[in-house]
């Protein structure tokens, strides 16, 4: 009676070894090219199968010798020689040299690639004319005059340099494999990598694992054995298999478990270099003034909503570049009613003559619609004013907020490419093709401008803080908290130490036995 | 002979007629997805113009060429979100996975649902009947991610008995697959009930009953045979159902099927893997309806006569 194709066989699954360190590691890795990667999924994978010169550190956030053992920095603080150690091996156990290096970052330039990341290239000399197409890959400031030895010519002396060579974009890639294969080099059995595990197996929306890679150059160091990345997208399913121990690793809780979470030991929560904010549209009547965007600012009570909305695991934000090693901040308190009746009159506005369209635009999500709620709730009883809310799905916000077509103010966040206030300041100058408010002060323009001429790191931190103060001063956006990692670990995961990205040292992870 | 010349050429032309249909039901998903806001390419970093050109470029494809890839090469192009991945391959081993777990589900509905329909039918007015519909009644109201969550906190994470998720070895399939099957039992239990009740009151069921055939027989040659009927007309839009309704199953228990395509591709604006699922979807419906028409001839010769 059952038609025939309706007997396929519910067989039994694969076999079953020593579990390797499980994480639940969110959405299905969209590549694990690392000069295709977009987000944190991908990025966590490609670090444990690519290296690049330097590697994260564990014990503090400076860099460790990676592929190169050692590195030279000019007088100027321009000019980079990285040494690399001899007998470094890819792990197909083929060798790995300077000249592999070269092909990767002209890879990494080259637009054909097509890596979202290539703006972070552009401290590096003529890497702008290479995106470009002012000029060919080739051409860009970097050399590699011997197997051992590769330099790197930058623009300005600024010493995040180092930390982005550990960002896995900057990593070794293949180039000869790449060209072999072309969009299927990113299969295990054609991959061939530099970092400390290699690729053994990938299945599609299930798992990515990674084993111990015997060519590496530190493999005695390398605790685990092999790793694998689940894909899993549902929160609640991820927390579920963490409680039922088929996971040892989560990168979020589901916010309807955060209170359980909190009060139990696996909880992880630490600060991280990333800001949730409000952009205002600095081009439309009336937000044009600063004087109304500050009254918007100084209306918001953040650690009310940090308290009651978030549950206290993010902390209140008193600037738009988040707490970092090295720089002070402007350390404002943001919430005062009465400076926010002033501001408001002063721009012209009261409850009798509200700015026009005032209006919340957020990406689909719960949690912004609360938190777009309690603000709205806030600007009411503070200012006497009504916010109307709105939402789109994500690729619409995403095209509505790149082209300026909100109406007074949208959602927004952002986290550091790398730990250095300019990775949020320069998203404010007017070029930047991540400004999204339609924010331009030729002041900001300047003060930005000039700290990447300041080869002293206090100086230029001091003139960061002036061009933070500056913004807030001027308030193109309105910063709410900064974000944090809150994870889930099992107790025997050891040297999971987080650099303020959230990023991972993948080498020296382990589970204790 | 089965068929005759003229059902024969009644289904030619419904194949036809299928094909048509597909290629408007591509034209139609190409149109609106165009028209959708929203770039494939767009993230929250904004990727640098030259980049975003240099994918364009590399991705972009105009209607006449994928109709013409689709037609000629089998060719359904890459996907825009899995950028190493062409969406065969996305869909070859997503659609394996979503079909074992919905022809699971559809087995074991049928069966508990026609033994549950039949008992049911029998029994009437007995404290059977009355359990059997509040079943039913339960397994309509109650949508499987609720179903879902309870059965994973029971067996999962309170008695320990199966997996959390996933989708290796038959202990972690026991639970999406009785998710899934859970309101198709239900109403596949209401169709044959009513169907079985209004045929056993029929003239041949007392004829064959008065002429002493065995119970057994009874039921299984003539009862079944003739009740069968609306529960196989039900079947075609039910695997339907199940295979396009996996998602919500396949979320919770984080199952590699086809279902979170579906959605997924939409959102990110994955022109390719959208067109594709619904390609395979539209093939799959299009596929069971012809056939469920073909099986009710095989079973009913009073269909295959007019």
């Amino acid at each position: 009676m059952i038609p025939a194709f309706f007997l396929i066989a519910c067989h039994d699954g694969s076999g079953k070894g020593p579990r390797p360190l499980t994480i639940a590691n969110g959405a299905e890795p969209a590549s694990l090219d690392p000069h295709a990667m977009t987000g944190a999924p991908e990025i966590r994978v490609a670090g444990t199968i690519f290296e690049g010169l330097v590697v994260r550190g564990i014990k503090d956030h400076h860099v460790r010798p990676g592929a190169a053992k050692s590195w030279d920095v000019s007088a100027d603080g321009k000019a980079y020689t990285f040494h690399l150690r001899s007998g470094t091996k890819w792990s197909d156990g083929s060798p790995l040299t300077a000249r592999d290096f070269l092909k990767s970052w002209r890879r990494f330039a080259d637009p054909a690639t097509g890596s979202e990341y290539t703006t972070l290239m552009k401290i590096i000399r003529n890497a702008d004319a290479v995106r470009e197409k002012k000029l060919p890959p080739d051409s860009l400031g970097i050399a590699a005059p011997d197997d051992s030895t590769f330099t790197v010519q930058l623009l300005f002396p600024v010493g995040f340099f180092l930390d982005l060579c550990a960002f896995e974009p900057f990593s070794a890639v293949p180039v000869d494999t790449i060209a072999k294969y072309q969009d299927r080099w990113t299969q295990p059995g054609h991959l061939v990598g530099s970092g400390p595990f290699r690729l053994t197996v990938w299945k599609h929306n299930v798992e990515v694992r990674v084993e111990k890679n015997p060519y590496y150059w530190d493999s005695a160091d390398v605790k685990q054995a092999a790793l694998t990345f689940n894909a899993i997208e549902d929160q609640q399913t991820a927390w579920n298999m963490f409680q039922n121990g088929e996971v040892d690793w989560l990168f979020s809780v589901p916010p309807s478990r955060l209170e359980t979470a909190k009060k139990m030991p696996e909880f992880f929560n630490e600060p991280m270099f990333g800001t949730y904010y409000y952009l205002v549209n600095c081009k439309n009547p009336g937000y044009d003034q600063p004087d109304l965007r500050k009254a918007l600012a100084y209306a918001i009570d953040r650690k009310a909503i940090v308290e009651q909305v978030l549950k206290g695991v993010v902390r209140p934000a008193t600037g738009f570049v988040p707490p970092t090693p090295g720089y002070t901040g402007v350390g404002l308190d943001l919430y005062d009613p009465a400076k926010a009746k002033e501001f408001l009159s002063k721009a012209g506005f009261g409850p009798g003559k509200p700015p026009p369209n005032l209006q919340i635009l957020y990406n689909t999500t719960e949690s912004h619609r609360d938190i777009a709620q309690v603000i709205s709730r806030m600007w009411k009883e503070n200012l006497g004013l009504d916010a109307e809310l709105v939402n789109y799905e994500w690729k619409v916000y995403l095209e509505n907020t790149k082209n300026l077509d909100y109406r007074s103010i949208a959602r927004a966040s952002w986290i550091g490419d790398f730990a250095d206030p300019i990775s949020f300041l320069e998203l404010l100058t007017t070029t930047d093709g991540n400004n999204r408010a339609g924010f331009s002060d030729s002041a900001y323009d300047r003060t930005v401008k000039e700290s990447w001429t300041l080869a002293d790191p206090e100086q230029r931190m001091a003139k960061l803080q002036d061009a933070e103060a500056i913004l807030m001063d001027r308030m193109p956006v309105i910063p709410i908290y900064y974000y944090s990692l809150q994870e889930m670990r099992s107790p025997k995961l050891q040297n999971a130490i987080p650099n303020p990205l959230g990023q991972y040292s993948w080498k020296d992870i382990y589970l204790a036995p | 002979m089965i068929f005759s010349p003229a059902y024969l050429r009644r289904i030619g032309v419904r194949v036809l007629l299928n094909a048509l249909t597909l290629i408007i039901i591509i034209s139609l998903s190409y149109a609106i997805m165009k028209a959708a806001p929203g770039k494939p390419f767009q993230t929250e970093r904004n990727p640098s113009p030259e980049v975003l050109a240099e994918l364009h470029r590399k991705y972009d494809f105009t209607y006449w060429q994928y109709l013409r890839g689709i037609m000629l090469h089998g060719d359904f192009r890459y996907s825009y979100s899995h950028r190493n991945s062409t969406v065969m391959e996305i869909l070859g081993e997503a659609l394996p996975v979503s079909l074992e777990l919905g022809s699971c589900a559809l087995l074991i509905a049928v069966a508990a649902g026609l033994a549950a329909g039949l008992l049911s039918a029998l029994y009437r007015g007995r404290w059977f009947e009355g359990l059997v519909l509040s079943f039913a009644m339960l397994g309509i109201a109650i949508p499987s991610f609720v179903l879902g969550s309870l059965l994973q906190l029971l067996f999962s994470l309170h008695w320990r008995v199966t997996p959390v998720a996933g989708w290796s070895g038959w202990e972690s399939k026991i639970l999406p697959i009785i998710t899934l099957s859970f309101a198709y039992v239900a109403y596949i239990t209401r169709i044959a009930r009513g169907s079985f009740m209004e045929n056993l009151n029929k003239d041949y069921i007392r004829t064959a009953r008065a002429k002493g055939l065995p119970e057994g027989r009874v039921l299984w040659k003539h009862l079944l045979r003739n009740s069968i009927l609306p529960v196989i007309n039900y079947l075609a839009p039910a695997a339907a159902y199940i295979l396009t309704g996996t998602l919500v199953v396949e979320r919770i228990f984080n199952i590699p099927g086809m279902g979170r395509y579906f959605v997924e591709s939409v959102f990110q604006r994955d022109f390719p893997l959208a067109l594709g699922v619904i390609i395979i979807y539209s093939l799959f419906l299009l596929f069971l309806n012809l056939l469920a028409d073909i099986v009710l001839t095989l079973i009913d010769p009073r269909i295959r006569l007019q």
